[in-house]
């Protein structure tokens, strides 16, 4: 008599449980993307967009989309360094700006790139 | 009759190559071309002079001329026999953007024809280098 | 001879200001030095596009990789065709060319003058005008002393597969076939010495390869042909009239980058009974001044051209083209 009524609970209990993980998992990637900060692309050997303002803590992913050009991200201040090393096509450097202020990210290898990230 | 004369002609031809060729040379072209400092001048050179050639200036807008040509040097040195490891990178895939021709890659290697005439490279020597980065050309030129 | 010279003349002084006047096109013209390391002075925006207008003539190959003219107006060698297309142009471009030839041997005077194209590197189209002046032997034949004859060549011809400068890492020859339709006056007197016809067509393949790092560029060329002295005596004969297979070759030695020496030799038919036709060799000297003008320089040897003497001599060779 039970059997029914507790293969039921079962079957409930299993899909609540599935359900609820996928949702956490969900939403703490995109809480971990999302929360993170920007999308900058390098595309035909410029910054796209060149300019952006974030708040200080937030991290700038550069995400080379520039066919099978390499390129390589640096900043270089007094406040703030940071050198991407060589960016594979298609790879996603993080830059997490920990300091308020003005900097501007270049490319080693295409000196007229610039990214002018402003951080509040 | 005919086949005979055929026959000495291209045994002729292969003679005068393997004798132009020389036995296996005691030094490697990287040595015969100056080593790092040689090369560098070569390289270096070539590129300062490509960089005021009308015909392909425009080729090196936004490019650092300075890395470039540190990698170009480490690229001839590896493809010479030298003590360098180039990592290697898509020719096709680094210049497809330019749209090159062969007037343009014909362009570059007479600056570093030049080069090499300033430097005071033997023409022979030259040759040889320049049969190593012809082959390029396939993956260089896209137009 | 006298109705020559002023064409001579406007060849040869149009070489010399060109020589004089060229800019040289096809080479870097620095027009300003920079300090080691600078960067050219540019706006700082990147290009829009790297759309290169198309020039018509853009002197785009390497020096001396069109070859010379040869003695029927193709490009190649000093006798044979080779497998290069003629001209400066490179494979989006065009470039074209005059000749003038001349070849002193002890009872004749040849002289060629002529044009060719080359077009994307892949199609050649050249024309000749060839001149036998048979000097005193004309007497000889009681045809008079200066009997000369002429001969027209349309040579056409198309780079098939393979390249000969650049592709270092393979043996495979650039290959090209080609054609030359060939018309020759006098046809009686022709006749009289035993050619069938005095037009004929001549067809052959062309292999030529630069090894580049031993500074040495080979060629061989395979003509079918029924032409009796490329032509000059008319096609086909009474000793022979069918297509022959003909061989020709050539190796250049590579001084520096203006500077060529080598040796040739070509195959003949033997289609006439009143003279033996012999093979042709020549030991050349080429100087390319620029891509605008260039120069050979050749002793020829021709075997006895119906005459009972060796036809040993020089030979010189004009090119002037954009």
């Amino acid at each position: 008599m039970h059997t029914a009524a507790k293969h039921r609970t079962e079957v409930l209990r299993t899909v609540a449980t599935v359900t609820l993980a996928v949702c956490v998992i969900t939403g703490f990637t995109w809480n971990v993307l999302a929360a993170a900060g920007p999308t900058v692309s390098q595309k035909e050997r410029t910054f796209q967009p060149h300019s952006l303002q974030i708040a200080r803590g937030d991290t700038v992913h550069v995400l080379n989309d520039d066919g099978e050009l390499i390129h390589h991200a640096y900043v270089v201040t007094d406040a703030y360094n940071f050198d991407s090393g060589e960016q594979e096509p298609g790879s996603i450097t993080d830059i997490h700006f920990t300091v308020a202020g003005t900097f501007t990210v270049r490319c080693r290898i295409h000196p007229k790139m610039s990214l002018i990230v402003t951080v509040k | 009759m005919r086949a005979l004369l055929f026959t000495r002609f291209a045994a002729a031809a292969a003679l005068a190559g393997a004798l132009l060729a020389g036995p296996a040379s005691a030094t490697t072209l990287y040595e015969d071309l100056g080593g790092d400092p040689g090369l560098t001048a070569i390289i270096g050179g070539a590129l300062d002079e490509a960089v005021v050639d009308p015909r392909i200036a425009d080729k090196f807008d936004n490019i650092n001329m300075a890395r470039l040509k540190q990698r170009i040097v480490e690229q001839v040195c590896e493809l010479a026999g030298g003590p360098c490891h180039f990592k290697g990178i898509s020719m096709k895939g680094s210049h497809a953007y330019l749209q090159l021709e062969d007037r343009h890659f014909n362009a570059l290697v007479e600056d570093m024809q030049d080069t090499m005439d300033k430097v005071g490279i033997p023409f022979a020597t030259q040759n040889r280098l320049l049969a190593l980065l012809a082959p390029m050309r396939r993956d260089i030129v896209s137009k | 001879m006298a109705g020559k010279l002023p064409r001579i003349a406007i060849t040869l002084t149009t070489a010399a200001i060109l020589v004089a006047v060229a800019p040289d096109r096809g080479s870097a013209q620095t027009t300003a030095t920079q300090p080691t390391g600078a960067q050219p002075a540019s706006a700082d925006t990147a290009p829009e596009t790297y759309n290169n207008p198309p020039e018509l003539f853009d002197s785009g190959k390497l020096l001396a990789t069109g070859g010379v003219s040869q003695l029927e107006g193709a490009g190649g060698g000093g006798l044979a065709p080779w497998a290069l297309i003629t001209g400066y142009g490179s494979e989006n471009s065009a470039g074209a060319n005059v000749h003038y030839t001349i070849v002193r041997v002890p009872s004749f005077l040849l002289q060629s003058e002529g044009a060719a194209i080359g077009v994307f590197d892949r199609v050649e189209l050249s024309y000749a005008r060839e001149a036998f002046n048979t000097g005193s032997f004309g007497a000889t034949l009681g045809l008079g002393k200066g009997f000369t004859f002429h001969e027209d060549v349309f040579g056409a011809k198309v780079r098939l597969f393979g390249d000969a400068i650049y592709n270092q890492d393979s043996f495979i020859p650039q290959v090209s076939i080609g054609a030359m339709y060939k018309s020759t006056d006098h046809a009686d007197i022709l006749h009289a010495i035993g050619a069938r016809n005095a037009q004929g067509v001549d067809f052959y393949i062309a292999a030529t390869k630069l090894l580049l790092a031993q500074s040495l560029l080979v060629n061989a060329t395979l003509e079918l042909t029924r032409a009796n002295q490329l032509g000059l005596l008319g096609f086909g004969g009474d000793r022979d009239n069918s297509y022959r297979p003909e061989f020709a070759g050539s190796v250049a030695y590579l001084l520096n980058r203006r500077v060529a020496i080598g040796a040739e030799i070509r195959t003949k038919p033997d289609n006439l009974r009143f003279a033996h036709e012999q093979n042709w060799y020549d030991a050349f000297l080429a100087v390319f001044i620029n891509k605008h003008v260039s120069a050979t320089l050749a002793f020829v040897s021709l075997g006895s051209i119906a005459t009972s003497t060796p036809q040993n001599g020089v030979y010189f060779s004009l090119q002037v083209g954009l």
